[in-house]
């Protein structure tokens, strides 16, 4: 695997990370500090003025920069005509996927009540 | 959203984050109980704002290892079917989980992190040539560059099949509790796979975004991620990721271990106190 068709992978993995996390993290700090400023005259009472979807997609690009490392690694492996490990990475890409599945139906089903007080944070659950 | 509770958590996650940095381990181990304990919030609004904090710190702290050739994809991908197939078991399995047994079972983790991190790790002595390579058609072996030998150093993938099943464990753990599974990996990384340390410690660093993705989308699409909460703690790890190792060099190891074994026994006890309804230092409110 010192050959250079892997270690070009790597590199490309690499920078996929490590944009994808400045991307994210970005878009997160971002939409924090907007719903921070919204309500900073509110500081003590707990309100929500702004809803916090720009935060939930920086959290989102979060989970999803692992999925796009395996699609990138996908096809780096068909491009090398490596069937076996183009296999192994669908496979891999399809946990990833039936685990959003698996979650959007979870949504009707309730889990077991939380013992400790939640804090309330009205507005502030993204149930989008 | 709370401004002072968004800066808390942020400091928190930093400091656990740097903290774990320092001696490789994820700070999920930590954020969870911190959360719970200290913070009051609902184990599984800690879960998953640990999740996207483990995933992020993976992410973001993966580049230099691909580039300095530590982290062995192939085996990586490999290894992630398993633990993403325990990932995907353990979000079937939270919806049965009584609350009461993630106290008992994180409680347990911390303890055995605690007795492993004083345990010594060693690299294995008899990384290469001997004995037949039963796995050498899938093209895992690989080498890494070592810096005090100024050489590329060979290694074989071992027992391939014992790793796999331990991976399933680590990845089923980790999406019931929330955590890297540090714990698991270490033992399948080292005992059944016998691969370097540099080698284990990279490669088990780039899997768990991947089997954190699939747990923690789940729980983003059942809407259990709050964002007020994992927003401030995903900053927080991937800034004390970031400080945690450039602070590696200068901090005597040993001490710092046995500050941490400490520190984890003393999480460990408390989270056993919730699983029975005892709450020692949350009085405050």
């Amino acid at each position: 695997m010192t050959s250079g068709a892997s270690c070009k992978l790597e590199r490309v993995v690499a920078a996929t990370l490590y944009w994808g996390t400045w991307v994210a993290s970005s878009v997160a700090g971002v939409g924090l500090l907007l719903a921070m400023l919204d309500s900073g005259a509110a500081v003590r009472e707990m309100v929500v003025q702004r809803d916090m979807r720009i935060a939930s997609t920086g959290i989102a690009l979060f989970i999803l920069l692992p999925v796009i490392r395996v699609i990138v690694m996908l096809f780096a492996f068909l491009r090398d005509r490596d069937y076996r490990f183009s296999l192994i990475a669908a496979f891999v890409l399809a946990m990833t996927l039936l685990g959003l599945l698996v979650g959007s139906h979870l949504r009707e089903v309730s889990w077991s009540p939380p013992t400790s007080p939640h804090i309330e944070m009205p507005g502030g659950n993204f149930h989008d | 959203m709370n401004v002072w509770l968004a800066l808390w958590l942020f400091a928190i996650s930093l400091g656990a984050s740097a903290l774990g940095g320092m001696l490789g381990m994820a700070s999920g181990i930590f954020i969870v109980p911190i959360l719970t304990i200290g913070g009051h919030v609902d184990i599984r609004t800690a879960i998953g704002a640990s999740l996207v904090s483990v995933i992020a710190c993976s992410c973001g702290g993966a580049a230099p290892f691909l580039r300095g050739r530590l982290t062995n994809i192939r085996l990586a991908i490999m290894l992630e079917t398993a633990t993403s197939l325990g990932a995907l078991s353990g979000v079937l399995l939270i919806g049965i989980i009584p609350t009461r047994f993630l106290f008992i079972l994180f409680a347990v983790i911390l303890l055995l992190s605690a007795w492993q991190m004083m345990a010594n790790r060693h690299d294995p002595v008899s990384r290469n040539t001997e004995g037949n390579d039963r796995w050498a058609m899938l093209g895992l072996n690989s080498s890494y560059p070592d810096a005090k030998l100024g050489s590329d150093v060979p290694y074989r993938v071992q027992r391939l099949h014992l790793g796999m099943l331990l991976m399933y464990g680590a990845g089923l753990v980790s999406a019931i509790l929330g955590i890297g599974s540090g714990v698991l990996k270490v033992p399948a990384m080292d005992t059944a796979l016998r691969l370097p340390i540099k080698v284990s410690s990279a490669t088990s660093n780039f899997m768990i975004g991947v089997t954190g993705a699939v747990s923690a989308g789940a729980y983003f699409m059942r809407g259990e991620i709050v964002s007020a909460i994992a927003g401030p703690v995903v900053l927080g790890s991937v800034v004390g990721a970031v400080a945690g190792a450039r602070i590696l060099v200068r901090i005597p190891n040993e001490k710092v271990r046995v500050l941490f074994a400490v520190v984890l026994v003393g999480l460990g006890a408390q989270m056993l106190l919730r699983a029975l309804g005892i709450r020692l230092l949350e009085a405050v409110r």
